[in-house]
């Protein structure tokens, strides 16, 4: 591994591995993967048709709550809410799952990785291009997966610093808000227009299944569904901006929380070489899990198992929870940090990250040092710098 | 002599019949991208709570029953509410269709042979197949398969049928290969007064009564079944033709049986030069050379035959395809596509997928026998 990357690239949290340690740890991943898919079968089919049965039964009943009762405030909130949780399990264990190809074993077209196409703006080819393959080939490497920022934010220090990006924590409350939209565009590269990279037209060239889905999308939230609800026009309409809104933030944040929390790390495009083994080395590092029930792991489209996700993205994701502990022992085994925690913790983590690179990074030393400085002092002032010397840490600057 | 189960078979039929049904059965991606407004599966969900026969394009079929017939051939019979079902239209005599059922959470897909026929379909509405107890899809039909049970279809193909013109026939079958031809003598008497002749190797043979009833009423119906033994099997020559059906020369003929039967029968209609009378179908079993260093592939949609060795992918590429793909290791899906038929080795996990019409990704995938992909 240490042949391959400058070990400063590597957390300080886990321990270097020598190259026949990187390959028992790449076995004993393969072990596990083997061990588990062993195991898929009828139980997977069956989790699998139940959570697309939850998904059509939640939108059925807050579709039709909205349009016979849409007037009445609670019955509103509560289809509106439950309208998104649909959406939310549509978008994170149905649709993204489903389109890694987890249960294409099965055989139905209808569960098939190439040809869903989820409820969401993106469209299915569009994300199988930069999520599938761009994301998950090249997970935290800098310049390659644009997932890291998605061309808008800076994530590392290793990014060159724009004065644009003074506006990283108003950017990332916009890439929030509008998650899916920006998801939909992010294979335009837009920023390269912005930068003077690219001509505008050479950007929209590849705007064809955008144009298609977004309309598609726009035209059956926001025309459709109001109009057929008639005079209940206006709660149907709010009701879908509602529940839109809240699976693009409950998106955003599981996503981000997966790989922008403080413990992540970022590579340099230097994969050449890159063995299976240290692939999964890679994928350990640069994911974050997330710890909670039942519920929350349903939610998050198990994405609460990152780590797991990244190394085993088209294993059924119900089996995350069972594999997580394993690759937990192994990583323990040989050292290496498991990057794990609560929604709450990790969450911190990344609104840190993102405000952090907001500044250059000689800034961020320079006000560091005067932080520490300050905590020196004696009295009142001296503990209260102390406090904000510790917020300012931040582990890979 | 003795046919292996339709079941864990291929259909080697003349010409492009499985092109046909997969064409219709299973996902056709169009080239340009289309959001869809409703998913069908959504539909058909909707509808089958009302119906289970009710669906937007795929074709359903209720088990109307199950009967064993030999000791191990089944018959099961289908309905297909073919006053609303109208994808499901009629057939001809020999044609098979293409089953779906799930067995542990997997769709398997394989063909069966009708033995009703199209005149008996349109006057019930129903469909019989016979299946042969051997392999994970028949045993399943016939060991776990209830009365009730709502089946996917996928509408008749096969090219195995009787000539336009009434002419006299020679059938010659045996084991489970019977299961096509006894529609095709029953429409063949029907149809005519000219002689039809069958030949029917069989330790166990199914259809029986189907083929002596047949025979009584009908007085230009020769019926041989010839009982044989693993101790004495019995074997086709030309003393058996002349000695059974001296005319064979004027005769249209059809065979369907194991490849040993079906070769034996080609070399002799080849040294008589009757070839252009002949028709055949058999069900063979998948060969897998697993030493073979290249197999033939076949990429049906751009209609592209190249010779692969080890990985799919890269073999395709060489030959100056250029599937879509992404990672080359197995993680991102992109390189997906429908194996319509044909063998092929999992390179990162050594499974051998032999199952016709499924998923698999070019970039961790090495042909072990001819393959076709849907691509």
């Amino acid at each position: 591994m240490s042949t391959l990357y400058p070990e400063a690239r590597f957390n300080r949290k886990s321990r270097v591995l020598s190259p026949e340690e990187v390959a028992e740890f790449g076995r004993r991943i393969d072990a596990l993967r083997d061990a588990t898919r062993a195991k898929i079968g009828e139980q997977d089919a069956k989790y699998i048709y139940r959570v697309r049965n939850f998904v059509r039964y939640t939108e059925i009943a807050s579709r039709s709550a909205l349009m016979f009762g849409g007037w009445i405030p609670p019955v509103w909130l509560l289809a509106s809410v439950t309208l998104g949780v649909s959406k939310i399990v549509e978008n994170m264990e149905l649709g993204h799952n489903v389109m890694h190809g987890q249960f294409d074993w099965m055989n139905d077209p209808s569960m098939n990785g190439a040809n869903y196409d989820w409820d969401t703006v993106c469209s299915g080819e569009d994300w199988k291009h930069t999520h599938n393959f761009m994301h998950h080939t090249y997970t935290n490497v800098l310049g390659v997966d644009h997932d890291i920022g998605y061309g808008v934010l800076r994530m590392t220090d290793s990014q060159e610093w724009k004065p644009r990006n003074l506006a990283n924590l108003p950017m990332a409350f916009t890439l929030m808000v509008g998650f899916e939209w920006l998801l939909a565009l992010q294979n335009l590269h837009l920023e390269d227009f912005l930068d003077g990279k690219a001509p505008l037209t050479k950007v929209l060239s590849k705007g064809g299944s955008f144009a298609k889905k977004a309309t598609r999308q726009f035209t059956k939230d926001y025309v459709v569904f109001p109009v057929l609800a008639g005079p209940m026009f206006l709660p149907v309409l709010a009701g879908n901006v509602t529940a839109n809104l809240i699976r693009n933030v409950w998106a955003f944040s599981i996503i981000f929380c997966g790989h922008f929390t403080e413990d992540v790390e970022m590579f340099e495009n230097n994969l050449d070489k890159e063995t299976k083994a240290e692939w999964y080395l890679r994928q350990l590092k640069g994911s974050s899990n997330m710890i909670g029930g039942k519920v929350f792991n349903f939610l998050t489209g198990n994405l609460s198992f990152q780590i797991e996700h990244h190394m085993f993205p088209d294993m059924p994701a119900n089996r995350y929870v069972e594999m997580a502990p394993e690759v937990q022992k192994i990583c323990a085994e040989f050292g290496q940090h498991y990057n794990t925690g609560s929604f709450a913790k990790q969450m911190t983590g990344v609104v840190k990250r993102i405000a952090i690179h907001s500044l250059p990074n000689e800034t961020v030393k320079s006000i560091r040092t005067t932080l520490n400085l300050q905590a020196e002092k004696k009295g009142i002032t001296g503990k209260v710098f102390k406090r904000l010397a510790k917020a300012a840490e931040y582990a890979p600057l | 002599m003795k046919a292996p189960a339709a079941a864990n078979c291929t259909w080697q039929a003349k010409g492009n019949d499985m092109q046909a049904t997969l064409t219709s059965s299973t996902n056709y991606q169009p080239a340009a991208y289309k959001p869809h407004w409703v998913r069908e599966d959504f539909v058909d969900f909707v509808l089958a709570k009302i119906n289970p026969l009710w669906t937007v394009t795929r074709t359903m079929a209720r088990v109307e029953n199950i009967e064993y017939i030999e000791d191990d051939m089944v018959k099961v019979t289908l309905s297909t509410n073919h006053l609303l079902n109208r994808r499901f239209k009629t057939f001809k005599a020999g044609q098979f269709i293409m089953l779906t059922v799930t067995i542990a959470g997997v769709r398997h897909q394989r063909a069966y042979s009708l033995v009703n026929t199209p005149e008996n379909y349109a006057k019930t509405g129903r469909l019989v197949i016979g299946v042969k107890r051997q392999g994970r899809v028949s045993n399943y039909l016939a060991k776990q398969a209830k009365i009730g049970d709502v089946l996917e279809i996928a509408p008749a193909s096969g090219e195995f049928m009787l000539t336009e013109e009434a002419t006299p026939a020679l059938f010659i079958s045996a084991g489970s290969g019977i299961t096509p031809i006894v529609p095709m003598i029953q429409q063949a008497l029907e149809r005519s007064k000219l002689p039809v002749t069958l030949i029917y190797y069989s330790r166990d043979p199914a259809f029986r009564m189907e083929l002596e009833t047949l025979a009584a009423a009908y007085p230009q119906f020769d019926l041989n079944i010839i009982v044989d033994s693993a101790e004495k099997p019995a074997f086709f020559d030309v003393e058996t033709l002349e000695r059974i059906c001296p005319d064979a020369a004027t005769r249209e003929t059809y065979v369907c049986a194991a490849p040993g039967l079906m070769t034996a029968t080609r070399k002799i209609w080849e040294s008589f030069g009757w070839s252009d009378k002949m028709r055949q179908e058999s069900f063979l079993p998948i060969k897998v050379d697993e030493n073979a260093e290249a197999q033939l592939v076949n990429f049906r949609r751009s209609q592209r035959e190249f010779e692969a060795k080890g990985n799919l992918l890269a073999s395709a590429e060489a030959a100056g395809l250029t599937p879509t793909y992404g990672c080359r290791m197995g993680v991102c899906n992109a390189c997906v596509c429908t194996k319509v038929s044909g063998s092929v080795r999992n390179q990162v996990t050594g499974e051998i997928n032999d199952q016709n019409n499924v998923q698999i990704k070019l970039c961790v995938n090495a042909a072990i026998s001819e393959v076709v992909i849907d691509l």
